[in-house]
């Protein structure tokens, strides 16, 4: 079973994300917070890493450069807001391989996930 | 300086008003000859000017006139009114407030009466006394006319400055208004995609089966929720546009991949309400916001859809004027339906926010209220076009998106996007 690590400030949007995620068949954990993310990350091998980029202690950013300085190949997942302009260029450009925006459709995430996975 | 604020909202004339600003002043009656008095007493050059400079520069101005006239007595001789005059005149009105002027009036009077008699006599002549007494009140006269002239000019002045202040503080509490509502719809927007999300969830049955009455109930959240969620998107564009936060993105495109898009969104929905999306979708490249031309076609559409009960919806694009790639002008995306259409007084008002049309189909379907408005404001500021209505003479609305920008490549043939087997509800013109 493929396993995923979801860094995600909001437990009910992480609760919404884990839905589909556990019916394709992937094992999903849950980091609250950038820091956690980050020794999860470190500590345990995951298939891919779903990063919300508004995290309230750490920039997502930020965890997703850290990553990178560490774990060069898990790909990142950026989930961005619909709102905010900017976010999807500067996830890119922090090493992300791709992103889903909120509001986070549960019907299409799992082909968007998917069809990002095979680019990479 | 009195401001008339005309505001249904209590709230916003307070935050116009200083708190110490907060009396009006009180206007009461007096009679012209205590209004007179009263203005003679409290006379004073408006200069903003401390106490002390004000007397010195009053005192400077007095001896110097004294010295001239004292100099020139020969040229003057008699007449006191070509530089001891105005100098007495506006150093009183430095002085200011009543006793001190009178007594400056009083003091040049004697001044000039000591002058003017060379050798020293006690008789006073008629004469004498007749000239200092027209002297002070003519001195009286034209203090109050320079005062009050001055006075004038000062207040205007202050006028156009408190006003220039006024707008300044309105524009600024506009603003504020748009960003408060971008913020505050977007924190709207994080619950509200909870709800969506996991009415999604239930409805998939990803949680446990349902039973009829339960999907049917939580359709009616999810409808609620999509709605509410359309409400605030548009209300964040509209705020966005208004507080000219709005990015362009101008993109190069081809227009029949965005119309294409759009059929494909659009048909399932047609279909659902059994009506006809027709399409004409002619190949032309084009340089502007992609996104938000979609998002104009894409209310016009929903629209048509949603306001048309039976026939069908039409889009068609007419290339502008020129062939082959050689073309100016505008590029015109036309959208007609068989629905209801707008009555001449209500188009009137069709662009304006949350006016509601009083028809069954109006009350029944109900919008944001911001849709066309909306769509107006991305047609004219976001991709510099316009849009307009006009009733089709047959019955329906048509709503033309006109849009300028540089147009690179056209092709020949366009694609039809329809269902095959449908009887063409439009002539063709």
């Amino acid at each position: 079973m493929e396993k995923v690590l979801v860094i995600e400030d909001n437990p009910d949007n992480f609760r919404l994300i884990s839905y589909p995620l556990k019916r394709a068949g992937y094992g999903v954990e849950w980091a609250e917070n950038g820091l956690n993310g980050l020794k999860m990350v470190l500590a345990n091998s995951f298939h891919y890493v779903l990063l919300d980029i508004g995290l309230p202690d750490v920039d997502g950013l930020e965890v997703a450069r850290k990553i990178r300085d560490v774990e060069k190949d898990v790909p990142i997942i950026a989930i961005t807001s619909y709102a905010m302009a900017g976010d999807r260029e500067k996830a890119l450009a922090a090493g992300c391989n791709g992103y889903i925006e909120k509001p986070i459709d549960t019907e299409s995430i799992i082909a968007t996930i998917e069809a990002i996975l095979r680019v990479k | 300086m009195k401001i008339l604020i005309v505001d249904d909202n209590a709230e916003g004339v307070n935050t116009l008003v200083k708190p110490g600003d907060a009396s009006p002043n009180a206007v009461t009656a007096v009679g012209p000859l205590a209004r007179f008095f009263r203005q003679w007493i409290s006379l004073e050059l408006p200069l903003p000017l401390p106490r002390p400079t004000r007397y010195m520069l009053a005192i400077a101005i007095f001896g110097a006139a004294v010295a001239v006239r004292f100099l020139v007595l020969p040229i003057e001789a008699g007449v006191g009114f070509i530089t001891f005059y105005p100098a007495t005149v506006f150093s009183a009105l430095l002085l200011g407030s009543g006793p001190g002027m009178v007594t400056m009036l009083l003091g040049s009077a004697a001044i000039q009466y000591i002058f003017m008699t060379p050798h020293w006599s006690l008789k006073i002549t008629f004469d004498q006394i007749l000239m200092q007494a027209i002297y002070i009140t003519s001195g009286t006269v034209i203090c109050l006319i320079v005062e009050q002239t001055f006075r004038r000019t000062m207040e205007a002045r202050e006028a156009h400055r408190d006003l220039d202040a006024a707008y300044a503080r309105l524009k600024d509490i506009d603003k504020l208004k748009s960003m408060f509502i971008a913020s505050m719809s977007h924190e709207l927007r994080t619950p509200l995609n909870s709800i969506i999300g996991f009415s999604k969830v239930l409805s998939n049955e990803w949680a446990g089966p349902l039973n009829d009455e339960q999907r049917d109930n939580l359709a009616i959240i999810s409808r609620a929720g999509k709605h509410l969620l359309g409400l605030i998107n548009d209300v964040i564009d509209v705020s966005k546009i208004e507080a000219g936060k709005m990015e362009i993105r101008l993109e190069k495109f081809d227009l029949a991949e965005v119309q294409s898009e759009l059929y494909e969104m659009m048909n399932k929905e047609a279909l659902e309400r059994g009506l006809v999306l027709k399409m004409e979708v002619p190949s032309c490249r084009m340089h502007t916001d992609r996104q938000r031309l979609s998002q104009c076609l894409l209310n016009l559409i929903s629209n048509g859809l949603k306001y048309t009960e039976q026939g069908s919806v039409y889009v068609r694009t007419l290339l502008p004027a020129g062939s082959g790639n050689d073309r100016t002008g505008y590029l015109l995306i036309i959208v007609e339906d068989t629905g209801i259409g707008i009555s001449g007084e209500d188009a009137k008002s069709l662009f304006t926010p949350f006016v509601r049309f009083n028809s069954r189909l109006y009350i029944k379907e109900k919008g944001t209220g911001l849709g066309l408005y909306l769509t107006k404001k991305l047609a004219t500021q976001v991709l510099r076009g316009d849009i307009l209505y006009e009733p089709r003479p047959e019955g329906g609305s048509k709503f033309i998106l006109a849009i300028p920008e540089t147009i690179y490549k056209v092709s020949d043939s366009p694609d039809i996007h329809a269902p095959e087997t449908t009887t063409k509800p439009f002539a063709r013109t």
